[in-house]
C-alpha cells in the first residue's frame, strides 16, 4: 500500500528532528568529557588555560593558546620540522614527534611528544615548564602558577582531642596566615595570590560542617557542636593549628579504646619526592648535554602523577620548579609534611665511562659513628610535652640533624624492594644494585628514605635512555610500583647493601 | 740593687731565647710542614734524588671495574712530622694519577693546608676545583671523598677520621651527596 504524500513528509520531518536530537544529546556527552581546564594564576588574576586532550600521563594544550595566555611569540621553524616559541630573553624549540625540547641550550623532558594536527601545534601542558619564567604547572589541582604569583598547597589533617578536634593545615610553601573569626566561620587569610586545597576527609560534621576556599582565604564552616575555638595566627609558617573545642558530654562517655592524639593510621599518606639538584645546581651531566637537574624532575613529575591517579596519595616536591633546594630544607619540608616515604631522585656519573645502570641507595648508619647524638642511648630521658586537654606525654627526642638514623633498616628494605622493582621493569642495573653512604640530603629525613641514582649520564647508553620519554616512563611506573608495593608497610629485607 | 738588675735580664734574655724556640718549631710539630719542589709521589723504580728521603705508601685509584678504588703502591715524600708526613701522602693522591690508573679526583685541586687533632682526626683542607669541578654523581663523589680518606686512614693509622674542608671552609658535600659535616672513617668497602 502507497502511503500518501503528506504522510511520507510528516516521517522524514520527524527523522530529522530525532537525528539533530541524537547530535545534540551526542554533543552534549562529548562535552561532558571534556578534559577540565588549568587556571591560571598570576599577579594580574586568574584565567583559563583550555586542555586539547588529556592522555594517562599528560594533558595536551594548543601551542596558540598557551601562547595567548602566556604572550610567546611562535614561529614555525619548516627546514626543522618545528616550530620556535620566543619568551623573552629564551628560545624554545620544538620539533614534530619529539618529546625533548631545546630551551637556552639545555634539553627538557616533556611527558609526552610535540604534535602538529594540521596548522595547530599540540603541546604537552609540562612544556611551560620550559620557558624558564616560573610556570609552575600543579597536574593533579589543575593549577598554573606563574611567578611571582604564590599558591600554597594546603593539606587538611583532623585529629581527634580529649576536648573536641584539632585542625591542621600544612601550608607548602609557608606563607604569613591570619586566623579570625565571624560567628560560625573561621577565615584562614593567606599572604598568597590563591590556594591550592585539598579535599578534608575524617572530620565529624558536628565539628567541621564545611571547608571552602575563597581566593587567598580558607574558610571553615563550624558544626553545631564547637563552644570554643582557638587558634594561632601561622606562628609557624608552614602549619596553622585551629583547636575546636566541643560541648562536654552530657552522659558517660562509652569505653574505647584509646587513641593517642598524634598516632597515625597505617598506610602512606603522603610522600616527598625529592628532584635532585636544581638552579644553578645542575648536577651531572651527559656527553649529549642532558642535565641530572632536568632528569630528576622528569621522572618526579611522572612519579607524582602515577601515585595521585593510582593511590591517591599526597605528594609533595621537595623543590619548586627549577628552584634550589638546600639539603635541609628538602628535609624539613618532608618532615614539616609528615611524609611517610622520602624518595630522592638523581642520576649517576662515574670515571669509567663503561660503567652504567641504576642503583638504590640508603644511609650508611656506620658513616655516623662518632657523631655526637649518633650513638642510641638507652639512659636519654624521654621529653614531657604537655599536650592539649592537660597533662603530658613522653616523646623521644631524635637529634634533628641525624633524624634518619632511627629508620635505616626499613630504609635499606625499602631499597631492595625498589631495586627489584627497577630490575623487574628492565631497567639496566649497577653490579651493586643496593647500597649504603653516608647521604646528606637523607640523613635528616625523619621517616624511611632512599636516594635512586636513575642510571649514569656518564654512560652513552645511560645518558641517551635518560633522554627519552619512553625511558623517563619505565623509571617512572616502576617506582610507583614499589610505593604500591610498600603502601601498607615496608616489610624486612634480609639483603644488605655494600657501598656505591 | 746590682744583683736584682743581674738576675732579671738574665730572665728576659732565657725567657726570649724561649719564645723563639717555641714560635720557630711549635708549627712544625702541630702542623704541615710546606710543600718542597719535588713531587710528593713516584712510582717505585723511579730515579730518586739521593738527599729526598721517600716511604711506601697506598694510593687509591679507580678500579677497572669503576663502581669502587684499588690501592696502588706509590712513593711519598717522606717528612718527619705527622701532620706533614699526611700533607704529602694527599698531596701525592691529589697529583696526577700514574699512567695505567684513573683518578677519582678532579682536576685542580690542591692541599691547602692540613692539621691534626688528639683526637686522631685529620683536617684536610683542599682548594675550591675539587668542588667547582666535580662532575657529580653519587658514586664519582664516593670515589673522590673515600680515596682521600682512606689514602690517609690506611698509610698512617693514627689518623682514625677525616674531614675535608674547601678553601678553609666545613662544606654540605661536595656536588650534593656525600655528608662532610663530620670526619669520615676509612670506608674498606670501597677497596676492591
Amino acid at each position: 500500500m502507497r502511503r500518501p504524500p503528506e504522510y511520507d513528509g510528516r516521517l522524514t520531518h520527524r527523522i530529522l528532528i530525532a537525528a539533530l536530537l541524537a547530535a545534540l544529546a551526542a554533543g552534549t556527552g562529548a562535552r561532558v568529557q571534556d578534559p577540565v581546564p588549568y587556571r591560571v594564576i598570576t599577579t594580574d588574576g586568574t584565567s583559563l588555560l583550555p586542555v586539547h586532550a588529556s592522555t594517562g600521563a599528560s594533558d595536551i594544550v594548543t601551542l596558540d593558546a598557551a601562547a595567548r595566555l602566556f604572550r610567546l611569540l611562535v614561529r614555525d621553524d619548516a627546514r626543522a620540522g618545528g616550530v620556535v616559541v620566543v619568551s623573552g630573553n629564551d628560545r624554545v624549540v620544538l620539533t614534530a614527534g619529539q618529546s625533548t625540547v631545546s630551551s637556552a641550550g639545555r634539553l627538557v623532558s616533556l611527558s609526552a611528544p610535540v604534535t602538529r594536527s594540521g596548522s595547530t601545534w599540540l603541546v604537552p601542558v609540562d612544556f611551560l615548564r620550559a620557558l624558564n619564567r616560573g610556570i609552575d604547572v600543579r597536574r593533579g589541582s589543575r593549577l598554573i602558577v606563574v611567578a611571582p604569583a604564590v599558591v600554597p598547597r594546603v593539606t587538611p589533617q583532623f585529629e581527634r582531642t580529649a576536648t573536641g578536634g584539632r585542625l591542621l593545615l600544612s601550608i607548602d610553601p609557608g606563607v604569613t596566615t591570619r586566623v579570625t573569626r565571624d560567628g560560625d566561620v573561621i577565615s584562614v587569610r593567606f599572604q598568597a595570590s590563591g590556594l591550592d586545597v585539598e579535599p578534608l576527609s575524617g572530620a565529624p560534621a558536628d565539628l567541621i560542617a564545611g571547608l571552602r576556599s575563597d581566593g587567598a582565604s580558607l574558610l571553615v564552616d563550624l558544626g553545631s557542636a564547637v563552644t570554643n575555638v582557638r587558634g594561632d595566627d601561622g606562628l609557624d609558617a608552614g602549619r596553622v593549628t585551629i583547636e575546636l573545642i566541643g560541648a562536654p558530654p552530657t552522659t558517660a562517655a562509652p569505653s574505647l579504646t584509646p587513641i593517642a592524639p598524634l598516632d597515625r593510621a597505617p598506610g602512606i599518606r603522603t610522600i616527598a619526592i625529592d628532584a635532585g639538584h636544581g638552579g644553578d645546581d645542575l648536577g651531572a651531566r651527559g656527553a649529549d648535554g642532558t642535565l641530572e637537574k632536568d632528569v630528576t624532575m622528569a621522572v618526579a613529575q611522572r612519579v607524582k602523577a602515577l601515585l595521585e591517579a593510582r593511590l591517591g596519595v599526597r605528594v609533595i616536591f621537595t623543590r619548586d620548579g627549577d628552584a634550589p633546594a638546600t639539603a635541609d630544607r628538602r628535609a624539613a619540608l618532608a618532615n614539616n609534611n609528615k611524609a611517610d616515604l622520602f624518595v630522592s631522585l638523581h642520576a649517576n656519573s662515574s670515571p669509567v665511562a663503561a660503567v652504567r645502570g641504576a642503583q638504590v641507595l640508603s644511609l650508611d648508619a656506620g658513616g655516623y659513628a662518632g657523631v655526637e647524638g649518633a650513638a642510641p642511648r638507652s639512659d636519654a630521658p624521654a621529653l614531657p610535652v604537655p599536650v592539649v586537654g592537660g597533662g603530658t606525654r613522653l616523646i623521644d627526642a631524635v637529634p634533628w640533624q641525624l633524624a634518619q638514623l632511627p629508620h635505616v633498616s626499613v630504609s635499606s628494605s625499602l631499597a631492595t624492594i625498589m631495586a627489584q622493582r627497577l630490575s623487574g621493569a628492565g631497567v639496566t642495573m649497577h653490579t651493586t644494585p643496593v647500597a649504603v653512604a653516608p647521604l646528606r640530603v637523607l640523613v635528616g629525613a625523619n621517616m624511611p628514605a632512599i636516594l635512586i641514582e636513575l642510571g649514569m649520564l656518564s654512560n652513552v647508553e645511560d645518558a641517551t635512555a635518560l633522554a627519552t620519554a619512553a625511558h623517563l616512563a619505565i623509571l617512572a611506573d616502576a617506582i610507583a610500583l614499589a610505593i604500591a608495593d610498600v603502601r601498607f608497610g615496608i616489610p624486612p629485607a634480609a639483603t644488605g647493601g655494600g657501598h656505591p | 740593687m746590682s744583683v736584682p738588675w743581674r738576675w732579671l735580664i738574665g730572665g728576659v734574655i732565657a725567657a726570649a731565647i724561649g719564645v723563639w724556640v717555641v714560635a720557630l718549631w711549635l708549627p712544625g710539630w702541630l702542623a704541615d710542614d710546606r710543600p718542597d719542589s719535588t713531587s710528593s709521589a713516584m712510582l717505585p723504580g723511579d730515579p730518586v734524588p739521593a738527599q729526598t728521603r721517600r716511604i711506601h705508601a697506598s694510593l687509591f685509584y679507580v678500579a677497572a671495574s669503576g663502581d669502587g678504588l684499588i690501592g696502588v703502591d706509590r712513593e711519598v715524600v717522606y717528612a718527619p712530622a705527622p701532620a706533614a708526613q699526611a700533607r704529602r701522602i694527599v698531596e701525592a693522591q691529589l697529583a696526577q694519577a700514574p699512567e695505567g690508573q684513573v683518578s677519582a679526583i678532579p682536576a685542580g685541586a690542591e692541599v691547602r693546608s692540613l692539621f691534626l687533632t688528639s683526637r686522631g682526626e685529620a683536617f684536610v683542607d683542599i682548594t675550591a676545583p675539587l668542588a667547582t669541578n666535580h662532575p657529580g654523581g653519587s658514586l664519582h663523589e664516593a670515589l673522590t671523598v673515600y680515596a682521600i680518606v682512606n689514602a690517609l686512614t690506611v698509610n698512617l693509622p693514627d689518623i682514625t677520621a677525616v674531614q675535608i674542608l674547601i678553601d678553609g671552609r666545613e662544606v654540605d658535600s661536595l656536588a650534593g651527596h656525600i655528608d662532610l659535616r663530620h670526619p669520615i672513617r676509612r670506608n674498606p668497602g670501597i677497596i676492591r
